[in-house]
């Protein structure tokens, strides 16, 4: 089924949902766009192959997002430039610089770039969008329980953050029992109440 | 504040955790380490940090650890003011990275002497806490043989006693925050040492390399990042650390991954003693032969030696040395522990020279002669 050139949702190729987008600016000064779907885009070389395991340093050399899950698609024109000019406000490290060099320049860099670190974040981690692990403990406990929710959901994460991390400690209690681990099974079941009890998005919507 | 020590005079001396052989799987897994990164809240990170800010944050974490304790005693040695040969030593011994032993240039600032330094528990380097590295901190405990699980309690414990004492840099979302997007969320790496002299030899190794490719593994040499293996030594670890719990990651890996290549190892070990013994016996013993014999030994040809007189001891071609004693001569063939053995700084040339007497000796040849003392000038 042929498409019109502009924009295309479906790869030319092979009709899948074009997920790999890339835009950079050439020589003189036009715009170059590419789209196609994952393997098309590995295909022509502007997407690493997913065996190969790109390393941040790949990913980040040419600019390839993949939109994650409820984003809206990059916006095709300007990309390159309006990024560039974002720096973080704490740090002032821009974007491009961290694209050059690999790293952030201070935590407050992962709340200024979330947009764009969101989806390159996740294809290193094999598709992961949120930490469910270990939260500071001492911080934690300083938060109290109910008394606190806004300090406490920086650390939990909100309703639905708080599901993911829900699901992720009840696997951990299964494993931890199976393994009759009590300790440490009654440690998880302690960081899970403390995580129910502050209402998690199951609960809300149920 | 629990009492410390700052010399690295007598460390050359002592064993150390990784190479102390024994523990679960000691014939393939020499040891296992977790790594834990983590920065200071409110700070910059190493990168774009002033050179006050480092300062800052070294006091701070050095005063935390050396409060909290490492061990018996707790070893502290500030960077700055250490010399080339301690900062070697200190990364033969894996209590410090390469980064933070060659301190390259950040980015935008000179790097003359940045501040950083590195604690570890005494005597035993179990556990160890390098600051201003490429994180704020990063944790590291260590387990002789295949013990994961052992390590990361430890890690873990310190990293709560350390975080009673500062805030570190955590979000809901991302976890704990880090320099570099791919430590991002646990800011854990689970890795263990591998010995796969078997699988080199029938050439499966390529495949395994593949293998742990494809789960997402890191394979890495003998001495981390960065570095070619030597002597079939291989450093296997976990590559992703956000959207899993630091259980579910060390699960798969201890349960799953690392008894797979232990067992792909065995079996090929197994299968040359029953179809190759002469061909193995030979290479056993020419290694022997060549660590008793020879006048002069690099670095990476006395590791390649002592790898086979290795895989000999533990298929019971050879009786003698122990385990216990390739370990250690694996770590004093070290350049940096080399001359400090010998008590002098030496050349490339006469660290040939020494090497080649060192395991002469061990090995039972004639431990010094004419020629030795002669090439010494």
């Amino acid at each position: 089924m042929p498409e019109r050139p502009e924009p295309p949702e479906k790869c030319k190729g092979c009709q899948k949902d074009k997920t790999f987008h890339e835009v950079s600016i050439g020589p003189d000064g036009e715009i170059v766009e590419k789209h196609a779907c994952e393997d098309c885009a590995a295909e022509q070389g502007f997407a690493p192959q997913v065996s190969e395991q790109p390393s941040v340093h790949e990913l980040l050399s040419s600019f390839v997002m993949s939109p994650g899950p409820g984003q809206p698609k990059p916006q095709s024109q300007g990309l390159e430039i309006t990024v560039r000019a974002r720096a973080c406000g704490e740090c002032g490290t821009t974007f491009s610089e961290f694209k050059r060099a690999g790293l952030l320049g201070c935590p407050a860099c992962y709340s200024a770039f979330e947009g764009q670190l969101g989806p390159m974040i996740e294809r290193a981690h094999e598709g992961a969008t949120h930490h469910v692990g270990k939260v500071p403990k001492r911080a934690l406990a300083d938060c109290g329980t109910r008394s606190d929710p806004t300090r406490l959901e920086k650390l939990l994460g909100d309703a639905k953050a708080r599901a993911a991390r829900a699901g992720a400690l009840r696997l951990q209690l299964e494993q931890a029992l199976e393994r009759e681990e009590y300790e440490r099974a009654a440690e998880i079941r302690d960081a899970l109440r403390k995580v129910e009890g502050l209402g998690v998005d199951e609960e809300r919507e149920a | 504040m629990k009492p410390h020590e700052t010399p690295t005079g007598e460390l050359h001396r002592r064993r150390t955790e990784w190479l102390r052989g024994g523990g679960d799987a000691s014939d393939v897994v020499l040891s296992s380490r977790v790594r834990l990164a983590r920065n200071l809240a409110g700070l910059p990170f190493v990168n774009k940090a002033t050179r006050a800010d480092l300062a800052v944050v070294l006091e701070r974490c050095r005063d935390a650890v050396l409060d909290v304790g490492l061990g018996e005693r707790t070893l502290w040695v500030d960077l700055r003011e250490s010399s080339a040969i301690d900062r070697a030593l200190l990364l033969e011994r894996r209590l410090i990275s390469h980064t933070l032993a060659s301190n390259p240039k950040r980015h935008g600032t000179t790097n003359v002497g940045d501040p950083r330094g590195v604690a570890a528990s005494i005597p035993d380097e179990r556990l160890a806490v390098m600051v201003n590295e490429e994180d704020h901190l990063r944790l590291q405990a260590i387990r002789c043989g295949l013990a994961l699980g052992e390590a990361h309690a430890a890690v873990d414990a310190l990293d709560d006693q350390l975080e009673a004492r500062m805030d570190f840099a955590f979000s809901p979302r991302f976890g704990y925050l880090t320099a570099c997007p791919t430590n991002v969320g646990t800011g854990a790496r689970f890795s263990v040492m591998l010995h796969l002299p078997a699988l080199s030899i029938t050439g499966d190794i390529e495949r395994v390399k593949r293998a742990a490719g494809d789960m997402s593994l890191a394979v890495r040499g003998f001495a981390g990042e960065g570095t070619e293996s030597v002597g079939d030594f291989f450093q296997l670890s976990n590559q992703t650390t956000l959207g899993r719990s630091e259980d579910a990651i060390r699960d798969a890996f201890e349960r799953r991954v690392v008894p797979q290549v232990i067992e792909y190892e065995r079996q090929a070990r197994r299968r040359l003693i029953e179809t190759r013994r002469v061909e193995l016996e030979d290479r056993v013993y020419r290694a022997l032969a060549l660590l008793r014999e020879a006048r002069l030994m690099t670095t990476e040809e006395a590791m390649r030696h002592l790898s086979v007189v290795r895989l000999g001891v533990t298929l019971g071609v050879l009786t003698s040395p122990s385990l216990e004693e390739v370990h250690a001569l694996l770590l004093l063939v070290q350049p940096a522990h080399l001359q400090r053995l010998i008590g002098r700084a030496m050349t490339k040339e006469q660290r040939r020279v020494e090497r080649a007497i060192l395991t002469r000796s061990r090995f039972g040849g004639e431990a010094r002669d004419g020629s030795a003392e002669r090439a010494q000038g």
